[in-house]
């Protein structure tokens, strides 16, 4: 696995663990280890974004860079990419 | 992973008569102290959740719903 994938795997696992989370503190709002757990996967998210995104360019289109050339479709479309 | 080609189809059944064997009125075990027509769902408690990646390959982060279908066919667990 290259370094593009597992990077973008690691931005996929902090998402996902994310979403669950905070679909269990929707019925468990007040749960200390619930909103822990959201709180480590927001910065885990937050965090594995930035490192790719400083490497292979904006993820989501509010990422783009409008300051010197357009980068949103600099880097390749999804089915560019291999994997 | 291969989970995919394990989708659920529902077996075929008949309805159930009284007369079936086997087939009893009573309600069995915890369920019998609780009321009829009521359904009831535990609420789920909290865990040791999976990390990223497994709950990622698992489908879900607690391990409590990691649930895999595994009766087919009519078949039961």
């Amino acid at each position: 696995m290259n370094d593009r994938a597992s990077m973008l795997d690691r931005v996929r696992a902090a998402d996902f663990t994310l979403i669950d989370a905070g679909l269990y503190l929707n019925t468990h709002p007040d749960c200390p280890g619930g909103l822990d757990l959201f709180r480590r996967a927001q910065s885990e998210r937050q965090a594995a974004v930035r490192a790719y995104e400083a490497v292979y360019g904006p993820l989501t289109v509010d990422a783009a860079q409008a300051t010197g050339a357009w980068d949103w479709t600099a880097s390749p479309w999804p089915w560019e990419m291999e994997g | 992973m291969n989970r995919m080609n394990n989708y659920y189809q529902a077996p075929r059944r008949r309805p159930m008569r009284p007369s079936d064997a086997g087939c009893s009125d009573e309600t069995p075990g915890l369920l019998a102290t609780l009321p009829v027509a009521m359904a009831y769902v535990p609420m789920q408690v909290w865990q040791t959740v999976y990390d990223g990646e497994t709950g990622l390959a698992r489908g879900t982060i607690f391990p409590c719903f990691d649930l895999p279908f595994l009766a087919y066919r009519g078949a039961s667990l």
